[in-house]
């Protein structure tokens, strides 16, 4: 017993000091005139040296084209900068998923919680990239949409419609942002030079996966996001209770207008974007 | 008397022999689904494991025609922490659904305290360290109920403290974890190259008769190293070892793997063809020469 813990206990300091040099360019700059088994009195060979090398270049190298995979808007916008961001991310930030697009997870909140560092010339940048990342995981949500064939295709009565069940889309994520993020994305896109000045202007996304397993991501009014959050609070509701709620809130009755026509139009669009299902 | 085979032995013997394969890879998914030149596939676990949406599409169409089996990246099975347990149950899960009759990784580490690095790293060649991934293996094997092969990886130094030779370390775990081998010949070129031995001496050191897969692919050169990039058409150095290994083992599976800078297809099936003869004509050989074999000794032990 107290051999196999040695031998894992070896096994595991060898791994660390890999881990540690292969993961942290100050540690690779020192490793060889420090002690353990990568020091320089240990390893005579020229060969264990071009190895670290090439594996720390591999590693750098294939974290670079992932990130510019899942964030192509935030490296477009911030060009070289864009390596040493992500390289100060993953040094201070585990990848603790086996899915290789997972260890760019966190970004934003690592960019938002730095913002004097990495968003002084862009404040929007963290929404950005959680625009970004919010994209890539509507895409690979496990959730399973509802068939077609389970959808009701016509109603016959209003008494029928207001029976159907509501339910949501499993792959929605809804956030709010700060800045108009599709603005600005648009203006990005089309290579336009952004203003050296940011107005704020709060905006409710959400982002979800449709029966194509495309992504969409639109921009919901208080009313269609109302509607969202009491489906999200209470599964199993009908058409008719969702009307009921939203009609009874007196905020969203006051201050956008919910009378009945409207709330049918913004439940027809909802089922259209593939929101909601009406089953 | 002859020696008593192992229990993977045995399930090797009842494992179906799946002939020509491909990697299942996004860029190519179409194209290899509509092919009529490959007999099974492979996918990396890690990019199907709870995943919804176009991949497990894909995945769900893939099922419908042909076997598949998983090539994982991230078992971490020389990694000195504990086994992760719901990488194992996400695992499970997946094979369950595809049904693998078999399931391989890469005898490396991937990963530190939970930190996946996202890179084949090599282990230190010692005894401890093959016991360690031994008993892993063989633990990995009973709870996903089904057989395991451990893969040669491409690497790219020695860990220093090594004390064994890669073939012997190799060897050690499999046969102490009595699990099987997916042998990538590339790998054991590449390897030849970057470190400076007789891939030909490496192959007579291991166990064959375990080899279940075998992998074939190309690779790319930088200044100082053969890299495993899966980017290149196969060469043929890497198509003689293939076919030296065919001749020594009973392999039920021969991969193509091709990950990157992916050419026309018809190229990829003009490769696949040129494997499939080689293994064909090297089988349908050992299979002349088994029956001629048998002959002979029923000739000797008939009675006059």
């Amino acid at each position: 017993m107290k051999n196999k813990v040695m031998q894992v206990d070896l096994l595991k300091e060898t791994e660390r000091q890999m881990h540690q040099i292969l993961m942290h360019q100050e540690a690779r700059d020192q490793y060889a005139d420090g002690e353990g088994v990568f020091a320089r009195a240990n390893v005579a060979d020229q060969a264990v040296h071009d190895g670290i090398e090439l594996y720390a270049r591999l590693i750098a190298n294939g974290r670079r084209s992932l990130f510019a995979s899942i964030y192509p808007l935030a490296e477009t916008l911030l060009g070289k900068k864009f390596d040493a961001l992500i390289q100060a991310f993953r040094e201070s930030n585990k990848a603790t998923h086996y899915n290789f697009n997972r260890q760019a997870q966190g970004l934003a909140q690592f960019v938002e919680a730095n913002k004097n560092i990495y968003a002084t010339r862009y404040p929007f940048l963290s929404e950005l990239i959680e625009y970004e990342w919010l994209e890539l995981q509507v895409i690979e949500h496990e959730g399973d949409l509802p068939p077609a064939s389970h959808c009701a295709k016509d109603h016959h009565s209003p008494e029928e419609y207001a029976a159907l069940s509501v339910q949501l889309n499993p792959t929605l994520i809804g956030v709010d942002f700060d800045y108009p993020i599709q603005d600005l994305i648009e203006s990005i896109q089309s290579g336009e030079k952004l203003p050296r000045r940011f107005k704020k202007s709060p905006c409710h996304m959400v982002f979800l996966r449709d029966r194509d397993d495309d992504q969409r991501v639109v921009q919901l009014g208080p009313i269609a996001r109302g509607m969202i959050a009491r489906c999200r609070a209470k599964t199993d509701l009908t058409v008719g209770e969702l009307l009921v709620q939203v009609l009874q809130d007196r905020e969203l009755s006051e201050h956008h207008g919910s009378d009945l026509e409207n709330l049918l139009s913004i439940i027809d669009d909802l089922s259209e974007m593939q929101a909601i299902f009406l089953v | 008397m002859g020696l008593k085979k192992s229990a993977f032995m045995h399930s090797k013997d009842q494992l179906p022999y799946l002939g020509i394969g491909l990697g299942l890879r996004r860029e190519i998914a179409s194209e290899t689904l509509r092919s009529d030149k490959i007999d099974w596939l492979e996918i990396v676990p890690e990019n199907y494991m709870r995943i919804g949406g176009h991949a497990r599409r894909r995945l769900a169409k893939a099922r419908a025609k042909h076997t598949i089996v998983t090539h994982g990246v991230n078992l971490s099975i020389g990694c000195a922490d504990p086994l992760d347990q719901n990488y194992l149950d996400d695992l499970k899960a997946l094979l369950d659904y595809i049904d693998a009759p078999w399931f391989s990784d890469h005898l490396c580490f991937t990963s530190f305290e939970s930190d996946y690095m996202h890179e084949l790293l090599p282990l230190p060649l010692t005894e401890q360290a093959a016991l360690h991934v031994a008993d892993r293996a063989k633990r990995v094997q009973e709870f996903c109920n089904r057989p395991f092969l451990l893969e040669n990886i491409s690497y790219y130094m020695d860990v220093p403290g090594s004390e064994m030779q890669e073939a012997s370390f190799f060897a050690r775990v499999v046969e102490r974890a009595d699990c099987g081998i997916l042998l990538d010949v590339n790998n054991v070129y590449v390897n030849s190259i970057n470190l400076n031995f007789d891939p030909y001496v490496y192959l007579a050191a291991l166990p064959l008769e375990r080899v279940v897969q075998i992998h074939v692919a190309g690779h790319s050169h930088t200044d100082t190293h053969l890299i495993d990039t899966h980017g290149a058409p196969i060469i043929e150095p890497v198509f003689e070892l293939l076919q030296h290994v065919l001749e020594r083992c009973d392999a039920k599976a021969v991969m193509l793997e091709r990950d990157q800078n992916f050419p026309d297809f018809v190229e990829i099936e003009n490769e696949l063809d040129i494997i499939r003869k080689m293994v064909e004509s090297t089988y349908s050989c050992k299979t002349a020469r088994n029956i001629c074999d048998s002959t002979i000794v029923n000739d000797l032990v008939a009675p006059l």
